[in-house]
């Protein structure tokens, strides 16, 4: 390896024009193959799987080359701190900034309610029979208005579970069930992360998020949030 | 059936296909017979036709106008048309003529998924709706109908199964109809409940819509969410044919399955509602044992040890040591290996499984319709196997003078039934030890010195044989329950254990192998049982004499 370690890119391509037989350069099975001994006794030529001996000089570790590397971090890091325009600062000082989101963000789920106050969810289990994580948990009972006739006594979303597909809102009939921009779902027991009623319907982070994935973009009176 | 088979047979093309039906069959069964489904609401194979939704018209050759096929006689060389263009058209307009006025309850109706109306308007319907908003006739919504059944007149397509099976089958004209024209509806006098019709819960399932509901099912479960599994009733000795309605291991019902030898398209309320007896709070979780005058949850393992000595101790006390007390609850094949485990393992001749009375009144009818006044399910497989060897008395007798030590009892609940408990009760209590198999945590069991928990036959595979000495198959609808096992393994396992050897193996197995010993079931093959069941050629004129 010594002699061969100080040997340039350009000799050793002279030695290989000198001592293969003209017109023939190595076949790929040549060049690349197991050599029994390692790197050492590999022939010239031969890729190893370590620093090859006959890389271009400009290719080699070398104090020019981490001088180049240096200009371009110093220059992206000088960037970030003193940033000339919002596309040169990749980050925001979340939680008092927010990135403002599509109106079709799917975050965490909505019940939406009538007019009157009532849950506009009639307990059709049409969210939890296409739900693909299988994550809804419904149970129905008898809702006195005879219109009106079945409502959800539970309705459970389990969020660790919940792959936020927006299947649920598309199968709703009610338009019962929406999205909304609202992301936020960290908590400190698995048992939080269970969305009851009370949650889906009247948390407080409510009141400061926009409506996300939802089947009107404008809708009527008749939908409350 | 046999009456069927003497009528002539009529041959006649429907769609291309020759079809060979016996005289007085309607076009719509022939039709059925050589896989045409014609859609239909008010034709039930029950019921009387009566041809009023007009869904099944098709077309025959030579007539001027379609004809409805429920209500029409095959006649040799009849040439009929399902698939005609001027029949789907016809279907198609008539779906119309009856969505007219229908509600647009699915999201809430208990009947989508298994409707018969969504099912139609997606086969054969698609359209918009020509109706405009506002002008549909509305009717009365969630009418109270008694305990049972909840009514809603806007859905009713007006099909008249539940009147003609009120009338024909029930026989108490609870349900009829009520006004004419466009306001028709369904209903009971004045809208009042229901009451005196022990047979009513089968309107709700020959409804092919929604109106009729079962207050019991309703809103519970969506029914595609539901496993289906073809059993066989156990709660009398009719053996009514079922299907068992569950999710993720609770029974949200059961439905009746059509056996036209047994039950026909029915079941009695009772019947239906008897799920709830099989599972709920009660059920045993583990097995328990006695220590220091208290029950104590145990492993299996330790109950298994505790099983062993005291049948080891049993035996020690002579020929009358042990008795046996068999049940006519579970199914046929734990009665076959217990009838080996008592003879072979534990050496007994003490056996019974009269407790009750019950297998005296096992042909007698308790009303005129389906139920048999013998509230077990298999006690005429108790009789066939020749479980009644020694009488209950006197095995209750030997128990009260202390001759017997051990009682292995093969359900707990059933000696519930002795007519005279306080007896019972002392009798047990004289025995030192006493194992039993049970499915529910019942006061008496306290008494046992060893509790394993049984699996009821919604969790496991077998036979009953009912009154009709039929052997019909259950299903396993889900596993058993918390660690509960069924009793053939552990009878299996005890028998190891006491270096004995009884029959071993899954139901089918088992039954196969009782049958070519036993001439009472006449070399029946589990496969030759069906969902159907069969009769050995040897019972076949008990069934005769009783029906």
């Amino acid at each position: 390896m010594s002699s061969q370690a100080t040997e340039t890119h350009r000799e050793t391509e002279a030695r290989r024009q000198t001592e293969a037989p003209q017109g023939s350069s190595p076949t790929v099975q040549e060049r690349y193959r197991i050599v029994e001994g390692g790197p050492a006794a590999a022939p010239t030529g031969t890729h190893t799987g370590h620093l090859p001996n006959d890389i271009p000089d400009w290719e080699r570790p070398s104090v020019w080359a981490t001088m180049k590397g240096l200009v371009v971090t110093t220059t992206n890091f000088m960037k970030n701190l003193f940033p000339q325009n919002r596309w040169q600062k990749p980050t925001i000082n979340y939680p008092e900034e927010r990135r403002a989101y599509s109106p079709r963000f799917r975050g965490i789920h909505q019940l939406t309610k009538r007019p009157d106050g009532s849950l506009k969810c009639v307990a059709c289990f049409m969210c939890a029979t296409i739900c693909p994580a299988e994550c809804i948990v419904i149970e129905a009972a008898e809702f006195p208005d005879k219109r009106v006739e079945k409502y959800p006594v539970r309705f459970d979303i389990d969020m660790l579970r919940c792959v936020m597909c927006g299947l649920c809102v598309d199968a709703c009939p009610e338009e019962a069930i929406i999205m909304t921009g609202d992301y936020e779902m960290a908590a400190f027991s698995r048992a939080e992360t269970v969305y009851p009623i009370s949650l889906l319907a009247d948390r407080p982070q409510l009141a400061s998020t926009p409506p996300g994935y939802r089947p009107r973009y404008t809708p009527g009176p008749d939908l409350v949030r | 059936m046999s009456e069927a088979t003497a009528k002539p047979m009529v041959e006649l093309t429907i769609d291309g296909k020759k079809a060979t039906v016996p005289d007085g069959t309607n076009v719509l069964e022939a039709a059925k017979s050589v896989g045409i489904r014609v859609p239909n609401f008010c034709y039930h194979a029950d019921l009387t036709w009566e041809g009023s939704c007009r869904m099944c018209l098709v077309s025959i050759e030579g007539r001027p106008k379609l004809a409805p096929s429920c209500c029409e006689p095959v006649k040799a060389g009849m040439v009929v048309h399902v698939g005609s263009p001027e029949a789907e058209t016809a279907r198609r307009a008539q779906l119309e003529f009856i969505l007219l006025n229908h509600p647009l309850d699915c999201p809430i109706c208990d009947q989508a998924g298994e409707c018969k109306l969504q099912d139609y308007y997606v086969e054969h319907g698609r359209y918009e709706s020509r109706m405009p908003r506002g002008l549909k006739v509305h009717k009365k919504k969630v009418v109270d109908l008694g305990e049972r059944i909840v009514l809603d007149k806007e859905r009713c397509v007006l099909c008249s199964r539940c009147v003609r099976f009120c009338r024909e089958v029930s026989g108490s004209h609870a349900l009829q109809f009520f006004t004419r024209g466009v306001t028709t509806e369904i209903g009971t006098e004045n809208d009042g409940p229901i009451t005196g019709d022990d047979y009513i819960g089968n309107v709700v399932d020959i409804c092919p819509v929604g109106a009729l509901t079962a207050k019991d099912f309703r809103f519970r479960q969506r029914v595609w969410f539901l496993k289906s599994a073809e059993s066989v009733c156990g709660h009398c000795s009719t053996g009514c044919n079922i299907r068992v309605d569950s999710k993720d291991g609770t029974v949200y019902r059961f439905v009746p399955r059509r056996n036209p030898e047994v039950n026909k398209s029915w079941i009695c309320d009772a019947g239906r509602d008897s799920y709830k007896l099989l599972q709920g709070p009660g059920r045993l979780a583990g097995p328990r044992l006695r220590r220091a005058g208290t029950h104590v949850p145990a492993s299996w393992e330790e109950a298994l040890d505790a099983a062993q000595a005291a049948i080891a101790h049993g035996k020690k006390a002579g020929a009358n040591g042990i008795a046996a007390i068999a049940s006519p609850d579970v199914s046929t094949e734990a009665l076959y290996v217990f009838r080996a485990f008592a003879r072979d393992v534990l050496g007994t001749s003490l056996v019974d499984y009269r407790v009750d009375g019950s297998h005296e009144k096992t042909t007698v009818m308790a009303d005129k319709i389906l139920r048999h006044a013998d509230p077990h399910a298999n006690n005429t497989a108790c009789a066939w196997l020749g479980l009644g060897q020694a009488s209950v008395n006197d095995i209750l007798d030997a128990c009260e003078k202390e001759q017997v030590k051990t009682l292995y009892v093969l359900r707990a609940e059933f000696l519930r039934g002795h007519p005279e408990p306080e007896r019972v009760r002392r009798a047990l209590s004289r025995v030192e030890h006493v194992i039993a198999h049970a499915t529910h945590d019942i006061p008496e069991l306290t008494l046992a010195s060893v509790v394993f928990p049984d699996a009821t036959y919604l969790e496991m595979d077998g036979t009953f044989v009912n009154y009709q000495g039929r052997v019909q198959r259950f299903a396993r609808a889900y596993p058993p329950v918390a660690e509960a096992w069924p009793a053939t393994g552990v009878m299996a396992q005890l028998a190891k254990r006491l270096g004995g050897a009884v029959p071993a193996g899954t139901a089918d197995k088992l039954f196969d192998e009782m049958s070519a010993a036993e001439p009472a079931f006449g070399g029946l093959r589990w496969k030759d049982l069906g969902l159907l069941g069969a009769q050995p050629k040897s019972a076949q004129t008990v069934g005769a004499e009783e029906r």
